[in-house]
């Protein structure tokens, strides 16, 4: 009994340390290379609706391309899109700058795995796709209060959904900010967008 | 091990070991699911269906089962928390059976009745249910998950949870010593 | 190859179901191992005389931190993409100092009272019932919570953005805060023990 006692008290001491030198390591590698073994030099090639809502109304000069299929692009489109679908596109060379866009990120996602390097500095992806131009750009949802530093964005949301017809669903939470809010440098590609997840988030 | 022995419960495993095992498991769930686990949804889950089934409006009015309660398409219950909780219930039922802790039973202080014990288990899920969705999460969704997540709103809930509890001890020391 | 494998798409709805089932089974196995299936033993942590739960719950958050920041670190894992609970400062101090006192009333938390149920505890049942109730109760009185249960949002943040900490100083902080809990917790119940013997 004495003795599994002591074993057994030597197991935890053994797991402390374990969790010591992985915390302990793990905050030396968080000066040392904060951003880890991602590569942060890589060009996030994104573009958010936002952003890209300006430039189609201010007339900038670029090639937006939709890249899923002619009867997709039939139904529904962004003003002055062109549509080459993502076989044809994966053959094509482009010369001036380039915005790609799918229906969620998937299409685009691939496209510039593919072709990142051929392609050029000049290419963009628009985050989030068609379902995020429909969702937070022509129908989204603001906040009824909108906290101060919020109302430069929030205002420009307004009069782009305005300006291409779409209308606002005002909602108390203001969680729906955090998406205007973020940092396309620093992101990931999004998730993949389901229309009948039967995962919940939250608890 | 001599025969007498077999129908014994066995003693728990320690804790740390086991702690790390759920760790282990939590983080399957953020590599694989991109979510931690859960419990009271899957309740709030059953609740929102029962409530619904009484009266599709006052259900689909209330902005809270709504949320639960999903387009129509497909039914609330077929949702990962359910089939989580499901599973919760077998993993708890089989590792009873193999400690030989598996039997009818009321787990209570020495100094209280069946029926008092039954009375506060009662009254406790009760406010523990309340405690649970004003804090969006309870002790799996909210403490676990968000703990490991450093989740700001998870670490106020876990000190709140324990602040609580220590608390109120002393006022219900008779229902446990 | 990195993660969270849902949210990148490579599994699809049914599969994810089959999924919660089996992790579930994990964390309902652990749970009743470590003996917190048991109300006397979840509430004797608040008496002082057996830390079960804080020691396994605690070695379970730094086991879990610990791999998330690793996995991160290394690339495998996209922390965007794992869903985080925002942060309501009010409702979520509130809601645990309710829990708190219905955890040691009742003697079970959500997922402890299904275990318990799981291996017989009529006890455990009845909670569960409770925690239904409850939550009936919540939802009928929603309309009138509902501006409290929004107030003082903070949105999706952890303690990394909140404090400005590097995400591996954050870890090793809270990781010693746990040993030492752990190491406290194991003198305290010598202690305890030793009074007992007296």
């Amino acid at each position: 009994m004495k003795v599994n006692k002591l074993s057994g008290l030597s197991l935890n001491k053994r797991l402390a340390g374990l969790a010591f030198v992985l915390a302990a390591s793990a905050m030396v590698a968080s000066f040392v290379a904060p951003e880890g073994l991602k590569n942060e030099n890589e060009r996030r090639p994104f573009i958010s609706v936002v952003t890209l809502a300006n430039a189609i109304k201010n007339r900038e000069e670029f090639l937006l391309i939709d890249l899923r299929d002619a009867e997709a692009y039939e139904e529904f489109h962004l003003p002055s899109a062109e549509n080459i679908p993502y076989d044809s596109a994966l053959a094509m060379d482009f010369e001036s700058k380039v915005i790609f866009y799918s229906g969620d990120d998937y299409l685009a996602k691939r496209l510039w795995e593919k072709r990142h390097e051929s392609l050029g500095p000049n290419t963009m992806v628009l985050y989030g796709g068609v379902h995020d131009w429909y969702e937070k750009l022509l129908y989204p949802e603001l906040p009824i209060n909108i906290p101060e530093e919020h109302k430069t964005m929030v205002n420009q949301v307004i009069e782009l959904s305005t300006y291409y017809g779409g209308q606002i669903e005002f909602v108390e939470s203001q969680e729906v900010l955090e998406y205007y809010e973020y940092d396309l440098n620093k992101k990931y590609w999004p998730g993949a967008k389901r229309t009948n997840g039967l995962v919940r988030k939250g608890c | 091990m001599t025969k007498g022995s077999q129908k014994q419960p066995q003693p728990y495993w320690n804790p740390y070991l086991c702690g790390i095992g759920l760790g282990l498991v939590l983080l399957t769930t953020f590599v694989v699911m991109g979510r931690g686990i859960g419990a009271s949804g899957a309740m709030t889950s059953v609740v929102s269906v029962g409530v619904n089934a009484v009266s599709e409006t006052h259900a689909s009015a209330n902005a809270f089962y709504a949320g639960y309660l999903g387009d129509g398409t497909v039914s609330p219950l077929k949702d990962w928390l359910v089939f989580e909780v499901l599973g919760v219930l077998i993993g708890g039922f089989l590792s009873g059976v193999f400690a030989h802790r598996t039997k009818l039973k009321v787990e209570k202080g020495k100094s209280i009745s069946r029926n008092g014990r039954f009375l506060f288990s009662f009254v406790g899920g009760i406010i523990m249910a309340f405690g649970t969705k004003l804090a969006r999460g309870c002790t799996s969704g909210q403490a676990l998950t968000g703990g490991a997540l450093m989740n700001v709103g998870s670490w106020l809930f876990m000190i709140s949870l324990f602040a609580g509890a220590y608390g109120m001890a002393w006022f219900v020391r008779r229902l446990w010593i | 190859m990195n993660g969270p494998f849902y949210e990148n798409g490579w599994i699809g709805e049914e599969a994810s179901l089959l999924i919660a089932l089996i992790i579930g089974l994990a964390f309902g196995f652990f749970l009743e191992r470590a003996g917190l299936g048991s109300a006397r033993k979840l509430a004797a942590q608040f008496y002082g005389s057996d830390l079960t739960v804080f020691k396994m719950m605690f070695t379970a958050i730094i086991t879990a931190m610990i791999g998330v920041y690793w996995l991160s670190w290394f690339g495998l894992l996209n922390l965007d993409l794992v869903y985080l609970t925002p942060t309501y400062v009010m409702p979520q101090i509130i809601g645990g100092l309710v829990f708190g006192i219905g955890f040691i009333v009742g003697g079970y938390c959500p997922g402890t009272s299904c275990v318990a149920s799981a291996t017989g505890s009529i006890d455990g049942i009845v909670n569960v019932v409770g925690l239904l109730l409850g939550i009936l109760l919540f939802g009928e009185l929603y309309p009138y919570l509902e501006t409290f249960y929004n107030s003082t949002p903070l949105g999706q943040t952890t303690m990394v953005q909140y404090f400005e900490l590097p995400a591996g100083l954050m870890v090793f902080i809270l990781v010693m805060v746990a040993l030492g809990g752990f190491w406290l917790s194991e003198k305290f119940e010598a202690l305890n023990a030793s009074n007992e013997g007296e």
